[in-house]
């Protein structure tokens, strides 16, 4: 105990530095979004005209709020998507048996070792096949599962004990219910955590869409967001700040809520 | 709701069985408890008759519907857990619910009989508790109120007392035995503890060896059992299995040192004689001492000793527990009591009634004999 407290301070200098390094750049990022882009041209950090005029700016002259719309309708199907597939996915590899389902399940493990740079140019070969070119649709269908979801979610099941899915049989559910009433409520922290993973991760694509969208109609955030950069000749820093901002936002929510509830899934434990 | 079992058997592997012949006679509202060591397929054995694991051979019939390959929702059966399986995300009510909103009873129906099923456990202060804000003991309760809100009359337990402590076991076991018979359940048990088995059940089915030892009522397990298997496992301190030869006619020699006379005339044979510890006598000093003190146990009203012969058989006997013994203390060690004899193979010979003394020809032995 005594040696815990004398490195408590030490701990706690080492959380300080890392809180610096990764907020560091957040706050400067929003503090300028705050500044007139003269007084960034400028290198100066304070500025005697603080205001939201580059918020503003940007909703009225730039796609921002589309290219919101288009990330959040992509990202929620993502997730959605993922959701269902993934704990389908799982299920079938947890509580039924058939030839060759430990083969299958290390095959889909395999292609989480492939980086999906690797598969661009198939993909987007197929993609073009199929006409899906400039869509929603692109940035959805070939993420509506992962094998990392299976693989989690395999995991979360895993732990269901054996003796409720035999009460279950017992009572005489079949297997979509007991999929729907006992396995998706006893995981639901994996299933939120898997939620926001994959939302945050389809809010957060970037190669993709820049390859398969050329229109704002469709274009999500991140790659709206380089479009600002580019399209001016002069770069309005301000603006471009408030729309880093503003494309932020969502994603610390999403963080905040799983955290919140992926406390609450870690008091909530199995009962023996 | 009676229940037959027809030489079932149960291979996981084809030729390796690890359950053979297996027939029984569960009468309706009969409290069968099916006891064995961890391993003997007694689990096995109930999930088999739940039909939460197929039966590869023999027929099971339940209420003489055959249901050896009925769906486990089709046999009209509930089952208790050992580790009482409770959904952790449902609260003490919906748990109780949850069989029969699966079998979509209608919610009136649903709320009288999980509101009963709570009472009849006492759980009426934790209804809207979740299974982790409940002790050990209000778990068990609650699994047991899941059995009995359906109206399906066939319980399976699967010792569902075993993780709870020494004291409440107790406890529930008389709360189990009452809610059964008040209820006309009828309950097959399975145990690993022979104590459970004993004070619980109408009938005990003893399994090992991946078959039958014995069937019957707690008494004639303990007072007739078929081998000794069923001896050494049914009573607390053991019985002691000592190794026996012919002596002499009509009298047999244990361990060397005991002489049993037997009434009738015995093939020369190694035979295996059973004693239980109160069977056992310290006979006074002056004796000749014939065993010697390896261990003493305190049990408060008496003594428990474990003592060697002197061809080295381990025996057990009880003392009482104002006298003094010492380890290494030289005994004078007698028959005063049952003696069961049992062929070389463990199968039960026959009985002999009363005592017969350390060595000589004693008259006073009475004998009884029980084939």
């Amino acid at each position: 105990m005594i040696q815990s407290r004398s490195l408590k301070p030490l701990h706690y200098l080492v959380l300080i530095l890392l809180a610096i390094v990764i907020l560091g750049p957040f706050i400067l990022g929003f503090w300028t979004s705050l500044l007139p882009t003269a007084d960034i041209a400028k290198g100066a950090l304070w500025s005697s005209h603080i205001s939201l005029a580059n918020y503003a700016e940007a909703v009225k002259q730039t796609a921002i709020l589309r290219y919101l719309l288009n990330s959040f309708v992509i990202s929620t199907l993502t997730m959605a998507a993922q959701l269902l597939f993934c704990s389908l996915g799982a299920y079938a590899f947890v509580f039924l048996s058939f030839k060759g389902r430990d083969l299958l399940f290390y095959l889909i493990l395999a292609t989480m070792m492939l980086p999906f740079e690797a598969e661009v140019i198939p993909n987007f070969a197929t993609v073009r096949r199929l006409n899906l070119l400039n869509h929603y649709g692109v940035m959805v269908i070939p993420f509506l599962t992962s094998a990392f979801g299976i693989f989690m979610l395999r995991q979360a099941f895993r732990q269901i004990p054996p003796e409720l899915k035999e009460a279950a049989d017992v009572e005489g559910l079949n297997h979509w219910q007991f999929y729907w009433r006992v396995t998706l409520p006893y995981a639901r922290i994996s299933l939120f955590t898997l939620a926001a993973y994959s939302f945050l991760e389809s809010w957060n694509q970037y190669l993709w869409p820049m390859l398969t969208t050329f229109s704002d109609k469709f274009r999500p955030v991140q790659d709206g967001l380089r479009q600002l950069q580019s399209q001016e000749t002069f770069n309005n820093w301000g603006m471009i700040q408030a729309s880093a901002v503003i494309v932020v936002v969502p994603t610390l929510l999403v963080l905040f809520i799983g955290q919140h509830y992926f406390k609450n899934g870690l008091n909530e434990g199995a009962t023996k | 709701m009676a229940i037959e079992l027809n030489a079932l058997g149960k291979e996981y592997t084809p030729g390796n069985w690890v359950l053979e012949n297996v027939s029984a006679h569960i009468n309706s509202g009969e409290f069968f408890a099916i006891v064995g060591p961890s391993g003997c397929g007694k689990s096995t054995l109930l999930r088999m008759i739940a039909g939460l694991i197929p039966i590869s051979a023999g027929e099971l019939k339940i209420d003489d519907q055959v249901a050896t390959d009925l769906p486990p929702k089709d046999r009209k059966l509930t089952m208790v857990f050992q580790s009482y399986a409770l959904f952790p995300f449902l609260s003490v009510t919906d748990n109780v619910a949850f069989g029969l909103k699966a079998r979509k009873f209608p919610a009136a129906e649903i709320k009288e009989r999980v509101d009963r099923a709570i009472d009849l456990v006492n759980l009426n202060e934790f209804k809207d508790r979740k299974p982790r804000d409940l002790s050990g003991g209000q778990r068990q309760r609650v699994a047991l109120a899941r059995a009995i809100a359906s109206d399906v009359k066939i319980c399976l337990m699967d010792e569902p007392l075993s993780n709870l402590d020494a004291q409440l076991r107790i406890k529930m076991r008389t709360e189990l035995r009452n809610l059964q018979r008040e209820l006309g359940l009828t309950v097959i048990y399975v145990t690993h503890d022979q104590v459970e088995a004993m004070t619980m059940a109408d009938h005990i089915m003893v399994l090992h060896n991946h078959a039958i030892q014995q069937i019957g009522t707690p008494l004639e397990i303990y007072n007739q059992p078929a081998n000794t298997f069923v001896a050494s496992f049914f009573g607390t301190p053991r019985m002691n299995l000592l190794p026996a030869r012919v002596d002499a006619d009509r009298e047999l020699l244990l361990a060397n040192a005991l002489k049993l006379a037997v009434p009738r005339d015995l093939p020369v044979a190694d035979y295996v004689v059973g004693l239980r510890p109160n069977a056992l006598q310290l006979l006074p000093a002056g004796n000749p001492a014939n065993a010697q003190v390896r261990t003493v146990e305190y049990l408060g009203s008496e003594i428990l000793l474990e003592a060697e012969m002197a061809d080295g058989t381990p025996i057990e006997l009880m003392a009482a527990a104002d006298e003094n013994y010492q380890v290494g203390d030289s005994l004078s060690v007698g028959i005063a009591g049952r003696a069961y004899v049992f062929d070389h193979a463990g199968q039960a010979q026959f009985m002999v009634e009363g005592g017969v003394r350390h060595g000589g020809n004693d008259v006073d032995t009475k004998t009884a004999v029980h084939a």
